[in-house]
């Protein structure tokens, strides 16, 4: 059963009595609040989730109102994992952002069976195109347009999860975080996936969740093979979008530096990056912003592979 | 100046592209990039039988040794792979 | 709640019991041991007796992966520890390492599965300056302080204000005494006895393990109160099996250094909690010794509380009175009262409420 066929004054409910016992991206979680604005907001963008029963559950995550003067005076959000509080509160509004920082964090502070890499990653033909890429370098957006707009299917948007025997790619779908234009750039080509209320002002700026697509949820299980790693680049001036080949020694030394716990996994996870480097083909790419031709240079490129 | 493979070469892991080498570490959990040149250079000291050359040897014998010199690259890789300890010098 | 609190502590006493264990009930572990910080030490203990199979498939890599954690945390240290002595071997100074990483290096059973924080060293106060100047040369640095907080460090701690590493961001505790200057129970640090585990220094078993214990029951934050009371339990059984003179030689150490009320604790509630097998005649004999006079049966309520349930802001009234009136009491402890109070002005309250807190603002 997913959560979007469950009636909204039910989620509403539950989330505020004992949770609701979600698939998100590959985990578990049990997810109360006491917020209802929380209770729309995942209706909106966790929609294709599974709804589990009588499952282990991995994160127990809780997102409550402060108490005291803070119920009525500017009042906040806190994170809750397993009972203890990671994060300072936030206000109010900004719920559904601090639940997706907050699952990101249960994942890349915990997990340690596969390297963690800050990376965007979607598949087409079996294969996977890893977008590593600072903040601003537009991995969201392009990751965003390749879903919503291009067919491919969506692994992570945030957090890669490379299995350290085979270098595959293990997917974790869940919503994809838009921040500033990109949420604009977005909104008109996302079809039918729902976007969710945009959040300004947070340490990030205005932020937006997409939903993921539901093949790309149903398909939480299904691994991808090693194909492209793009260390995308905005550049008005690239017209067209520039490919260029990039050296795998190099890609590996970024790439180690986008790891959470590459030193956590040691040699394990050296091992699993050369490992999946050996299997992949790595470029640099120069966008000009032009989403459509990236789309369709991605998809040839991928398709070679 | 003498120099010789260092007693941690045995122990490291490699991934070598077209024109570079990376070097892991275990013991120090670094990971290194070098041009593909240095695991050259390394090599052909291994294959000298006392294991101890002078420098001024070293330069000549390395696989490109014209450009290595010329652009004072060849001291930098050296250092780095002494730093390293990929490569000891005496 | 209450049977939930007992949990963990069951498989922390007896691996064995998680053979009854159903799946509400590894559910109750696994948020226990996120709260206590123990997955990794769970994960060691049920190995160390082939249990570890009983973990419900879904949710070992919980423990797995904290264990592994845990392992990284001990290479780092190792590779830490290499770093130091290397830039204090240019003063001629060398360190004695204390707390985990000692634990480490002397094989004792409280290194299993445990995370560090950071690494703490010894060095006599008169070698500090020599060895804070070749640190500070080889990247360590002390990070912005105020003048008041220096000042603090300097005029009645047992260590110098914290140094990091400007590139491996590690932090380094180095301590001129194993207690507050201040503190009640001060002792004279050339008493201390000295051994070497894998060629590093460290403090021998008695010491090592009653400096573990004043740490504990001196403390003021108590949120990893039952990892530590467990490295105290591991170590008492470990040492008890190996050496049959053991409880009489920790506890004639004890009263040699004038520990003996926090010794006392240490086994009262080793043995309350943990099940800890002191003998009985040496429970009584540190109970006729060293138990305070009045509002034991007070200490009892407040540790076993603060030492098996970790608090946060949302915790019940019981609860955080409980872990505010224990951390008055460590403050109490490491200070007279005229510093207490005048040092109370600056921190107290604050200082408690980012206890309860202790988080960080949100990032990735």
């Amino acid at each position: 059963m997913i959560l979007g066929t469950l009636a909204a004054e039910h989620v509403r409910h539950q989330l505020n009595a004992n949770g609701i016992a979600l698939r998100v991206g590959r985990f578990n979680a049990l997810i109360q609040s006491d917020i209802s604005q929380v209770s729309q907001d995942i209706m909106t963008v966790y929609a294709d989730a599974e709804v589990l029963e009588h499952a282990p559950i991995d994160f127990h995550i809780q997102l409550l109102g402060s108490g005291g003067f803070r119920r009525v005076f500017r009042p906040q959000v806190n994170f809750y994992f397993h009972g203890h509080a990671p994060f300072l509160p936030l206000p109010i509004e900004q719920s559904l952002p601090l639940m997706e920082w907050g699952l990101n964090w249960c994942v890349s502070q915990h997990y340690h069976r596969t390297l963690v890499v800050h990376a965007a990653v979607v598949e087409k033909y079996g294969k996977a195109l890893i977008l590593p890429g600072q903040p601003g370098a537009g991995k969201s957006t392009l990751c965003a347009s390749l879903v919503a707009s291009g067919g491919f299917r969506l692994l992570s948007d945030e957090l890669t999860l490379i299995e350290l025997e085979s270098g595959n790619i293990l997917p974790n779908p869940r919503p994809i975080s838009l921040k500033n234009k990109a949420i604009d750039i977005i909104r008109p080509t996302r079809g039918q996936l729902n976007l969710s209320r945009v959040v300004h002002d947070t340490q990030k700026g205005s932020v937006g969740l997409l939903q993921p697509p539901a093949q790309s949820v149903a398909a939480w299980n299904c691994p991808a093979s090693p194909g492209l790693v793009v260390f995308p680049r905005f550049n008005a001036q690239a017209e067209g979008g520039k490919l260029q080949a990039l050296d795998k020694g190099h890609a590996l030394m970024q790439m180690a530096n986008q790891c959470f716990n590459y030193s956590v996994l040691a040699e394990q996870g050296f091992k699993a990056l050369a490992n999946h480097l050996e299997q992949a083909r790595t470029f640099s790419f120069e966008y000009d912003g032009n989403l459509e031709a990236a789309i369709d240079l991605m998809d040839e490129m991928l398709h070679e592979s | 100046m003498l120099v010789r493979i260092g007693p941690a070469v045995s122990d490291i892991m490699e991934f070598q592209s077209e024109v570079s080498w990376v070097v892991y570490l275990p013991n120090t959990k670094q990971t290194l990039l070098f041009p593909l040149v240095a695991k050259e250079l390394i090599s052909q000291l291994q294959s000298v039988p006392s294991q101890t050359v002078p420098l001024t040897a070293l330069v000549s014998m390395s696989p490109d040794n014209k450009t290595l010199t010329e652009s004072n690259e060849f001291e930098n890789i050296l250092s780095r792979l002494v730093s390293a300890r990929l490569v000891e010098i005496q | 709640m209450r049977a939930e609190v007992s949990l963990i502590i069951e498989v922390l006493k007896y691996p064995e019991s998680v053979l009854e264990y159903n799946s509400t009930d590894w559910q109750i572990i696994l948020s226990q041991g996120y709260r206590h910080r123990l997955l990794g030490r769970l994960f060691c203990l049920l190995s160390d007796k082939q249990l570890n199979d009983h973990i419900p498939e879904a949710l070992r890599w919980h423990f797995q992966s904290m264990q592994h954690l845990s392992l990284a945390h001990s290479r780092d240290m190792h590779i830490e520890k290499l770093k130091i002595e290397k830039a204090l071997k240019m003063v001629g100074v060398q360190p004695v390492f204390l707390k985990g990483l000692a634990y480490d290096l002397a094989k004792d059973a409280s290194s299993k599965g445990r995370l560090y924080a950071d690494v703490d060293i010894y060095i006599p106060r008169e070698q500090i300056p020599a060895a804070e100047h070749a640190l500070k040369l080889n990247g360590w640095f002390q990070e912005e302080m105020a003048d008041y907080d220096v000042a603090y460090y300097r005029n009645w701690m047992h260590e110098i204000p914290p140094l990091v590493h400007k590139e491996r961001a590690v932090t380094l505790d180095v301590h001129h005494h194993l207690l507050p200057l201040t503190c009640r129970f001060a002792f004279s640090v050339d008493k201390l006895n000295l051994s070497k585990a894998g060629g590093h220094l460290v403090l021998d078993r008695d010491d090592r393990i009653l400096h573990s214990a004043c740490h504990l029951f001196m403390e003021t934050e108590f949120n990893k109160g039952l990892r530590d009371l467990s490295d105290l339990d591991l170590m008492f059984r470990q040492h008890a099996g190996a050496d049959e003179n053991f409880w009489f030689s920790i506890t004639s150490r004890a009263d040699e250094l004038g520990l003996g009320r926090l010794f006392f604790y240490a086994l009262r509630y080793c043995h309350q909690i943990l099940g800890t097998p002191v003998p009985q005649q040496i429970l009584e004999k540190c109970h006729r010794q060293w138990a305070p006079s009045f509002g034991l049966s007070v200490l009892d309520w407040l540790f076993t509380k603060v030492l098996t349930e970790p608090v946060n802001a949302n915790s019940r009234f019981a609860l955080r009175s409980a872990h505010y009136l224990m951390f008055i009491r460590g403050h109490w402890l490491k200070m007279p009262l005229h510093i207490l109070l005048y040092h109370s002005l600056h921190k107290g309250w604050k200082g408690f409420m980012s206890m309860l807190q202790r988080s960080e603002n949100v990032k990735e």
